[in-house]
């Protein structure tokens, strides 16, 4: 039986192609180079299938002759489609409900709220003008973020509510409380609605909210607070209804309280897959989309006690060096290294993910070393910029 | 213009360079094809934006994805080329209420009973002797002398026919091919020449005809053997065959379309109608026909079934040289090569292909070739011997050789 992917990279592509003797692609136009496609084994759909009305029919018309074993996905925008696909073709798979309750920002904080509001944060849902009136003034000031977000993109940071009545496209964000304190990253697998926890990493955010570090295990996260953050991790899946797959759940601790940012029933992005591969042996990528067959996370010898992903970023201008890979790191080892720029690109402001101009990963023999490493290897000053006056 | 092309072909073929035989801009292209042999070639994602690939082994899934397509994309044409989709593609159109060649016209030019049946009534009387097979019976008696053609109604590139001395042979090989699911006719075997004629049709009006002579039968294919065209120039011969080509499509009526209708010319002279099909030829006797006479007859398919006027040269004179095409199937032994001094070593080679054999050692049907050249020569006796030369070079030991860029099929 064939494996339905939706909206895979090519690495992602890749894994589903060792699960599967059959894969049907399900893509954006032009989202995948069909040379990766197996000669006359697998197969490519191209539509926008984030339009519902064409992922039923697609659902009912192609792919139930088919009788695909299961729909899956494990990119953002494709959760949705994965899980209506599904639901029409009875797969194994996250209900529908539980995705959109973890996709929409705003309807996971109405489910906190109602049953786990110790995780939660004030907010104010889209349209709400009363509530957002009284999340102002707030100590830390206002988190606007688009309701079905990605990438830390359009994320913003409000200190009146004047701002946040002025924003364009008000209608489509969720305004929260700013939650202060140090943010860490859940990868859990959930059977049968158990949760296990498989590994945790510390986040570092730079402008704009977008991340630039991911480092597991954590450094800043002692016994006490980790369990804190399993523990709600747990309650946060239970409250939402996620009985089976992954999650990726970013949280907040400060001062001995745990708030959830936010959810979603996929791994985590930014190369956290690797991450958990290098710390656990556990091949995240291919648990997480191939949970449905019966694969389950497998703990193993990782390579590393400890890992981190860590972003180049560079201030506004035109690319006017970059520096070498280093040869070596003091205690500590590289093992990746990319830099998505040349001399002579352009680079904005970092308002996303995209906009971040490259990445190493460094491993090492504790989370400390790690940090250290980072902080030699200087992230902010691998690609040189020269500010230029278009 | 919103148009679905059917794909089983090298895409490049089918569509042109960067899809430039369709009249449609590329955000109006859906594009159904295959991996299989060359479907993808030189894909582009600007070019199609739109891309389906499925494996069109499964009748059943191409199918459903065609009408997913037709039926989500509000498609407004559909172009298909090879053999095996022109039945869904008539048939799509009808249910869509879409232009071009409806099932009737199309089954007409896809069933070798009823293409013979519709002659016969219409008075036509270069017919063959013939019979269509209920499924499991038996021939006890036929109504002609010596050998016995036993093929699928439904048959394409020669691949499912037989040539057998009896009975009981013509009864063993309708149950093999009937075992393939195919359905079944019996003819009597046309010994003599036979020839192609190559036309655009528009609106009933036939607009071009080629008429060439194979080199040897398109059945005879075999690991080594040898096949190919020439086209005829003048002459009695081409006049009597451009006089049936043209009452054959009078009766068959295709519409607008490319067709390729095959004739047999016995040794007294008389022409006896072999098949008839309405797509362009296949085996490489398209670029046999852009030598000659500067006539894209993919191109002019494409055009026609996406509704527009098929471009065609201003005039069409008749070729100044002799033009031959030479396939050469793969070797039994595996050691076919690409035949890098071939345009050194040959005058007159107007191109060269080589594709690696998909299956080695074996030859699957009559287009499934090695290599294969289009050539000119100011004489018919010197294009002959052009052509020899090329068999003598395509089979000589090849060092150096490129590999072959066709993966291997999975079945």
């Amino acid at each position: 039986m064939s494996l339905v992917v939706v909206g895979a990279s090519g690495n992602i592509a890749r894994v589903a192609q060792s699960l599967s003797s059959e894969v049907v692609f399900v893509q954006r136009p032009g989202s995948l180079r069909p040379e990766i496609l197996r000669d006359d084994v697998d197969e490519l759909f191209s539509f926008d299938y984030r339009d519902e009305s064409t992922v039923r029919s697609f659902a009912a018309k192609v792919l139930q002759p088919r009788r695909p074993a299961a729909v899956v996905s494990v990119t953002e925008d494709a959760l949705d489609p994965a899980a209506l696909m599904s639901g029409i073709l009875g797969t194994p798979a996250v209900p529908l409900a539980v995705v959109r309750a973890m996709r929409d920002k705003a309807k996971m904080r109405r489910v906190l709220l109602e049953r786990a509001p110790h995780l939660s944060v004030p907010f104010a849902g889209p349209g709400d003008d009363e509530a957002l009136e009284r999340l102002f003034p707030s100590a830390y000031g206002v988190i606007a973020k688009p309701v079905s977000g990605t990438g830390s993109s359009d994320i913003l940071l409000l200190r009146s509510a004047a701002e946040a009545q002025a924003l364009p496209a008000r209608d489509q964000y969720l305004f929260e409380a700013f939650a202060p304190g140090a943010e860490f990253s859940v990868e859990s697998f959930s059977a049968n609605g158990v949760h296990e926890i498989v590994a945790v990493a510390e986040k570092s955010t730079g402008g704009g909210f977008v991340e630039t570090a991911h480092l597991m295990p954590p450094a800043a996260l002692d016994g006490t607070a980790r369990a804190q953050v399993e523990q709600a991790t747990r309650e946060l899946l239970d409250a939402l209804e996620l009985r089976d797959g992954p999650a990726h759940t970013e949280l907040k601790v400060h001062d001995g309280t745990v708030r959830v940012i936010e959810t979603h029933n996929r791994p985590g992005g930014d190369g956290i897959a690797d991450l958990v591969a290098l710390t656990t042996g556990i091949d995240w990528r291919r648990v997480s989309l191939g949970w449905p067959l019966g694969v389950r996370p497998t703990r193993g010898a990782g390579t590393a006690a400890a890992a981190v992903n860590v972003f180049f970023t560079a201030s506004p201008g035109r690319v006017t060096a970059i520096a070498d890979r280093p040869a070596t790191l003091q205690g500590a080892d590289l093992a990746g290294w990319e830099v998505d720029v040349v001399v002579g690109d352009r680079v904005g402001e970092l308002h996303s993910s995209g906009d971040r101009v490259g990445m190493a990963t460094v491993t090492g023999p504790s989370s400390e070393a790690c940090r250290r490493a980072v902080a030699e290897l200087g992230p902010d000053t691998i690609v040189t910029t020269e500010d230029t006056v278009q | 213009m919103r148009t679905l092309i059917l794909n089983r072909h090298v895409l490049t073929w089918a569509t042109g360079d960067r899809g430039g035989h369709l009249p449609a801009a590329p955000e109006d292209r859906f594009l159904l094809t295959r991996t299989y042999g060359g479907g993808l070639a030189g894909y582009d994602a600007s070019v199609f934006p739109h891309l389906t690939v499925v494996d069109t082994y499964f009748a059943d899934r191409l199918e459903a994805a065609a009408r997913w397509l037709v039926e989500t994309h509000r498609i407004q044409r559909i172009v298909a080329l090879h053999e095996k989709d022109l039945l869904l593609a008539a048939s799509l159109r009808e249910d869509y209420g879409l232009p071009g060649p409806d099932v009737g016209t199309t089954l007409r030019f896809r069933d070798k009973v009823l293409m013979k049946d519709t002659l016969r009534a219409a008075g036509y009387s270069g017919l063959p002797r013939y019979c269509a097979l209920e499924p499991g019976e038996e021939l006890t008696a036929v109504p002609w002398e010596g050998r016995t053609v036993v093929k699928s109604r439904w048959g394409l590139g020669a691949e499912q026919v037989r040539i057998v001395d009896d009975l009981a042979a013509a009864n063993a090989a309708a149950r093999e091919l009937e075992a393939g699911g195919d359905q079944i006719e019996a003819e009597e075997f046309v010994t003599g020449a036979m020839y192609h004629c190559d036309s655009v049709v528009r609106d009933g009006r036939i607009l071009f005809t080629a008429v060439s002579r194979y080199l040897t039968p398109p059945g005879a294919f075999k690991p080594g053997g040898v096949s190919g065209s020439v086209v005829l120039t003048g002459g009695a011969v081409r006049e009597s065959l451009l006089a049936e080509n043209e009452h054959v499509l009078g009766i068959l009526s295709p519409g607008s379309a490319v067709t390729h209708v095959e004739f047999f010319r016995r040794p007294s002279g008389e022409l006896v109608f072999c098949e008839a099909a309405a797509r362009p030829p296949g085996a490489g006797i398209s670029g046999l026909l852009h030598t000659a006479y500067g006539v894209d007859v993919v191109r002019a398919a494409v055009e026609l079934q996406s509704g527009v006027e098929p471009t065609l040269p201003a005039t069409i004179a008749q070729p100044p040289h002799a033009t031959g095409l030479i396939l050469v199937y793969p070797s039994a032994g595996g050691e076919d090569r690409f035949a890098e001094d071939l345009r050194d070593r040959v005058p007159g080679v107007r191109s060269y292909h080589y594709s690696p054999p998909q299956s080695p050692g074996r030859v699957r049907h009559a287009a499934d070739v090695a290599h294969k050249a289009v050539l000119t020569a100011d004489t018919e006796a010197e294009l002959d011997r052009r052509l020899a030369l090329v068999l003598d070079v395509v089979r000589a030991p090849q060092t150096n050789a490129p590999e072959g860029s066709h993966a291997a099929p999975n079945r």
